[in-house]
């Protein structure tokens, strides 16, 4: 065995590792939640409905994953790793169209410089490697992605059953995000555009392809241009971070090419008459661009989307790798920077993961025993390029995970932190009509939560499984416990469904605006001519709002209950509940 | 083109900068430390006794930099800011261009085009170019001063391209002795690395045998002006004495590498946009070489080693910062400036491929035009709204507080810094200071406004012999005392130096006291809060606190831990109506002194305060 291939297969094997303890000690966090909350919800299942809800409900590729990862750590931990090296492997066959040669020092350097340059070039890299949900959707859609178009560009014959393989793998590329799919249709029909023959497993993986996308671009959230803002120059801000943070590959790589352009003035021995191949990289520059405005489109576009925009503009470095690795002194250097920025990144993914992993433990001990509210510690609650943060803070998701999962009150965070949100504690009470006492008891949840989004969560699957029980037209209200003056008797209902559907408006909050306002929007706006008498409730005070355009601006100066409600002559409605964060 | 009419071209571009600079130095409202200057020039007479007064005063006791002192020059009468300011902003480009190729720009389209893509990459590269260069105090401080540097080496830089022996006599040596000394003051940051260029310089010009009285001139100057600039006794005094806490060698400590690395990254994350604009260009010449089948030229050694200078300099001004207490935006200016020298003298290179030269001209041009555009459309716009301000300002009676709308452009952008009344001592200095106003307020509360301190503050002055009330008030009197600790010490320190206060008649004043009334503290011991505390002997005692947010986010107000007396007993935060009794937090991050834990409650101030058993102590403020 060379030596070069004794390096490549240590830096694999250790890449495994790393990867994989990172990936075991990465706790559950946000959506990972949903979908164990799923399966809580599918636990009465029979084994044969449970895997027909699970395939009805989870169409898509990153769907699929999510939920896998997410109830399996050990899965998580073995397979992750191998679809991440499958993901760098699939990097180097796009950008080199031939497979690493493990026994010369030059692919080695390649390899391993690829795997260095993704988390110079991904935005908040660790959280997009090791937050499971990012991973579901991220790193698993771009691999599969990567090797479904490796054979589009490197014209390979596909072998016995290939057609079936490209299939699945259109399918599952397609369904990973909007984001992927798009691109691979794009560019695997531009493959096939410029084949010299068409072959049948080119048509088996555009038909998959199609068919995934059409699931991905159904599948919600819809695209809500997340990225875009009013103005031009506003919109151009979001390129900031694609800009600045996968631009740092691009000055390492001029840094490095000018490096090796001094050398060779200094020592012209070491002059290399050749020059790298630039023949492609306009255009890995031209997709990096059209990735990161179409990751712009949303729905979220966070720094995860981002992944593969920085993984098209590393592969677009491999000819000025190779280039530079002709030169002993450049190899060197190449390879201090790159050996030296793997063992600080898993350094300290190692070190932030482990600490994470013990508070996630005792969090997870607390709410398995605990009863009532339960006191937890904080993650570290900033988000860092590291870690993905405290998704506690936000108060829906801490009690939905409290009252569905755990049969809890709340959670409560000790010690608090900027950006935590204090719950609401808003006493509500079901009124329901034509459901039995016995179908009711099967159905309602242990407690009622005092937060009213994630109490109509709860009504909305009382209602569900009533409907699955055969009572599909149930009338049923959350009576809020409140009687202020200005509603002047009239009943505050927090959710109303009549014949089993919900008969209230969507109710969505944004963050303080600049004058120290929260604004609540309410869909359809024309609920404010129907409920036209609006009023803040704070402690003891009564303030009237009138909305514009359906949006209510509620004042946040106190840390004290804010409940905003609108009547009609004959009751009100709790449109929201929530404490400001300061 | 014939060459005149390459010379029309040339001169017609110049000129159309140039009335870009004049209109908007018009439009350039008064803002922030600009009020400073204003208060100043109400006082005396423009008049060179008085500027030098001012900069002797600024010496002493403030910011030495030459830049301030241009900065209260430029506050004088405006003329003298429509006519200096749009020149030397104009002259950027042919400095940089000199300093570059070693020799100045020819009235020809080549070096227009070089010229304009300087100026476009100078925008799109250092970090808020509309600030940098309108926002006068940043002006005179980092544009002008960078600018007078980059000067002081274009005789080195034309001596040094040419082989011949430099034919200046010696009259031009005493012009580049106060060139060097203007370049030695003009910034902490800039001035290591220009000193070591010169070094360098005057060692191969002496190799060279090429070394005149001149060069040797304008290096006394360099390396006598930076010592003075950098030993300052104003650099003790400003920001109450912050530079001898964070020292040089103590800021390179709390960085770490960690730290210095992110100053670097910093850097190369503003000045990206323009890295990857150059990348695009340089992908364009390959390309165009490959389609004409032509081998890429081998770039001429004076490039690669101008280009390798260049980046070296601007790298070497960029680690002085890893060991500057402040490395924010404005600091990357002279980088910036120098970074785009190394593209200018590669693009030069580039330009000699007809399709690159045409895409790098049509996108810097655009560049340039919508930066002009969007400069005057800006400045246009806050003028017309600070002049709203201005009158409303002027037309409130005295002595009563003055509402006035916030601007529309309040949020800091690349091209204007925003509203600057959002700080509250800002509000009440300019109220106080330069209109006799009680204090300023916005019309609506905003949550990037500062909200207005409840307590006032108020000052005793003792004195040996003592001086009836009546007496004391006749000697150096003053409108108001600063409601911000910092700068009832600077009112302090300037009547010192600029009145009688220290001694009238033979009354010496031997202590000066500020104290808070009105703060709420709910004091069982009724306690005075004393702000700071004066002698003579003992100079200033006040506590060092100021907000903080530690790594997880929650709020503080931090105290440097030299400036809190032993006999502490007591620490409480007044906020939303309450006294909160507070346990201080140990500072295990950075150690700079112990935390006064904030809960937010409410909009407004929190004031932390920290008592003995005799008296309490205004501890900082934080607010939300």
């Amino acid at each position: 065995m060379t030596l070069s291939r004794m390096a490549a297969y240590a830096f694999l094997v250790a890449n495994l590792v790393v990867h994989g303890v990172v990936a075991w000690l990465s706790p559950l966090q946000s959506n990972d939640w949903n979908h164990l909350l799923w399966a809580r919800t599918h636990a009465d299942d029979s084994t044969g409905a449970f895997a027909w809800a699970w395939l009805a409900e989870h169409t898509t590729f990153h769907d699929a994953v999510g939920f896998v990862l997410a109830r399996s750590t050990p899965f998580h931990a073995i397979v992750t790793p191998l679809v991440g090296l499958a993901l760098l492997w699939a990097m180097f066959v796009i950008a080199a169209r031939r497979r690493p040669n493990l026994d010369d020092w030059r692919d080695v350097l390649v390899l391993v410089s690829l795997s260095a340059l993704m988390w110079f070039a991904a935005p908040r890299a660790g959280v997009t490697w090791f937050h499971r949900p990012n991973v579901a959707q991220w790193v698993y859609g771009s691999a599969v992605t990567l090797w479904f178009l490796v054979p589009f560009r490197s014209g390979w014959r596909a072998p016995k059953g290939g057609s079936v393989l490209l299939f699945v793998a259109g399918f599952c590329a397609g369904s990973s995000s909007r984001l992927l799919a798009l691109t691979a249709l794009v560019l695997a029909i531009l493959a096939v555009r410029h084949a010299p023959e068409r072959a049948r497993w080119m048509w088996a993986g555009l038909a998959g392809l199609v068919a995934g996308a059409v699931l991905s671009f159904l599948d919600k959230p819809q695209i809500d241009f997340t990225g875009f803002r009013p103005t031009i120059e506003a919109t151009l801000t979001s390129l900031d971070v694609p800009i600045r943070e996968c631009g740092e590959v691009i000055s390492l790589m001029l840094g490095l090419l000018f490096a090796k352009l001094v050398l060779s003035r200094l020592r012209p021995a070491t002059d290399d008459p050749n020059v790298p191949d630039t023949s492609e990289t306009l255009r890995w520059l031209w997709l990096w661009f059209a990735l990161v405005v179409v990751a712009m489109f949303g729905p979220k576009f966070t720094e995860a989307s981002l992944l593969p925009a920085s993984l098209a503009l590393c592969i677009g470095t491999y000819p000025y790798l190779s280039w530079l690795a002709n030169t002993v002194a450049m190899r060197f250097l190449i390879g201090a920077i790159v050996v030296g920025a793997h063992v600080i990144v898993w350094w300290i993914s190692l070190s932030t993961y482990s600490h994470v992993h013990g508070i996630f433990l005792d969090r997870l001990n607390r709410l398995e025993s605990g009863s009532g509210v339960v006191e937890v510690s904080p993650y570290p609650p900033r988000p860092t390029f590291w870690f993905f943060g405290e998704d506690f803070g936000p108060l829906r998701q801490r009690q939905l995970v409290a009252t569905s999962l755990y049969d809890l009150q709340d959670i409560q965070i000790s010690p608090t932190f900027r950006g935590y949100e204090l719950p609401t504690d808003v006493r509500m009470r079901l009124e329901i009509d034509g459901v039995t006492d016995e179908q009711l008891r099967h159905a309602r949840p242990p407690q009622w939560a005092t937060t009213p989004s994630v109490a109509r969560k709860q009504l909305e699957e009382l209602v569900a499984r009533l409907a699955k029980a055969g009572n599909d037209e149930v009338t049923a209200r959350l009576v809020v416990d409140l009687t202020p003056e200005a509603a002047r008797g009239r009943p505050i209902l927090a959710e109303l469904y009549e014949r089993g559907s919900s008969k209230l408006p969507r109710v969505t909050r944004r963050g303080l605006d600049e004058g120290n306002s929260v604004p609540v929007i309410v869909r359809p706006a024309s609920f404010a001519t129907e409920y036209p008498d609006a009023f803040v409730l704070d402690g003891t005070n009564e303030l009237r709002v009138v909305p514009k355009n359906g949006v209510y601006k509620v004042p946040a100066k106190t840390i004290t209950t804010q409940l905003l409600v609108a009547c009609n002559t004959t009751r009100c409605i709790l449109l929201d509940a929530f404490v400001p964060r300061l | 083109m014939t060459p005149e009419r390459e010379r029309l071209i040339f001169i017609c571009s110049a000129v159309g900068l140039w009335i870009v600079f004049l209109v908007v130095a018009i439009h350039t409202p008064p803002l922030l430390d600009d009020w400073y200057q204003l208060t100043f020039w109400r006082h005396h007479d423009f008049t060179l006794s008085s500027i030098g007064e001012y900069a002797h005063y600024n010496y002493f006791h403030f910011n030495p930099r030459i830049g301030d002192v241009l900065l209260a020059i430029v506050n004088g009468p405006p003329i003298i800011h429509y006519i200096l300011t749009p020149l030397v902003q104009l002259a950027v480009l042919p400095v940089t261009f000199a300093i570059a190729f070693g020799r100045w720009p020819r009235p020809n389209l080549r070096d227009l085009q070089l010229l304009v893509l300087m100026q476009a990459f100078i925008w799109v590269i250092i970090p808020i170019p509309g600030i940098i260069y309108f926002y006068r105090p940043f002006a005179t401080n980092y544009l002008w001063a960078f600018t007078v540097t980059c000067l002081l080496f274009v005789p080195y830089r034309f001596a040094l391209a040419s082989s011949a022996s430099s034919s200046r006599r010696l009259w031009f040596a005493p012009l580049m002795l106060v060139l060097g000394w203007l370049a030695g003051m003009a910034n902490e940051h800039t001035g290591p690395t220009a000193m070591v260029a010169m070094l360098f310089i005057l060692v191969v010009a002496h190799r060279r045998k090429q070394l005149r009285a001149w060069m040797v001139a304008g290096g006394v100057g360099l390396f006598v002006g930076y010592p003075m600039l950098f030993l300052a006794p104003g650099q003790a005094l400003r920001y109450a004495g912050l530079a001898t806490r964070d020292t040089p060698l103590h800021m390179l400590k709390m960085r770490g590498f960690d730290g210095c690395f992110e100053v670097l990254l910093e850097f190369i994350g503003e000045a990206q946009s323009g890295i990857t604009l150059f990348v695009i260009a340089l992908l364009i010449y390959f390309a165009s070489l490959r389609r004409r089948q032509i081998t890429v030229p081998t770039i001429p050694r004076t490039t690669v080693w101008t280009a390798v200078a260049l980046l070296l300099l601007a790298g070497a001004i960029i680690a002085t910062l890893f060991a500057s207490p402040t490395a924010s935006e404005r600091l990357f200016y002279a980088s910036g400036v120098l970074f785009v020298g190394v593209f200018t003298v590669i693009a030069d290179y580039l330009f000699d491929d007809p399709r690159t030269r045409r895409f790098l001209v049509i996108v810097t041009t655009l560049i340039v035009a919508y930066h002009c555009v969007r400069f005057v459309e800006t400045y246009v716009q806050v003028k017309a709204e600070s002049d709203e301000r201005i009158a409303i300002l002027r037309s409130t009676p005295k002595g009563t507080v003055a509402h006035v709308p916030a601007l529309d452009h309040a949020r800091r952008t690349r091209w204007h810094w925003g509203d600057d009344f959002r700080y509250a001592s800002l509000r009440e200095y300019v109220g106080g200071e330069l209109f006799d106003l009680r204090g300023i307020e916005l019309i609506d509360q905003y949550r990037w406004a500062q909200p207005t301190p409840p307590d006032r503050y108020v000052a005793t002055r003792t004195y040996d012999p003592p001086l009836s009330l009546e007496e004391q008030a006749k000697v150096a009197p003053v409108f108001y005392i600063p409601t911000y600790w910092e700068w009832a010490m600077s009112q302090l320190r300037r009547l010192l130096v600029t009145t009688d206060v220290g001694n009238h008649n033979g009354h010496k004043l031997v202590r000066y006291e500020v104290k808070s009334e009105g703060l709420g503290l709910d004091d069982p011991k009724h306690r005075p809060i004393y702000v700071i505390d004066w002698t003579p002997s003992a100079g200033f005692t006040f506590l060092d606190g100021r907000p903080y947010d530690d790594s997880k986010a929650q709020p503080f107000i931090r105290v440097w831990s030299k400036s809190i007396p032993p006999t502490i007993t007591d620490s409480y935060v007044v906020a939303c109506g309450k006294t909160r009794r507070v346990e201080p937090i140990p500072d295990v991050d950075e150690n700079v002194g112990p935390m006064l834990p904030v809960e937010l409650e409410c909009r407004g101030t929190y004031t932390g305060v920290m008592c003995e058993p005799d008296r309490c102590w205004i501890a900082g403020r934080y607010w939300r």
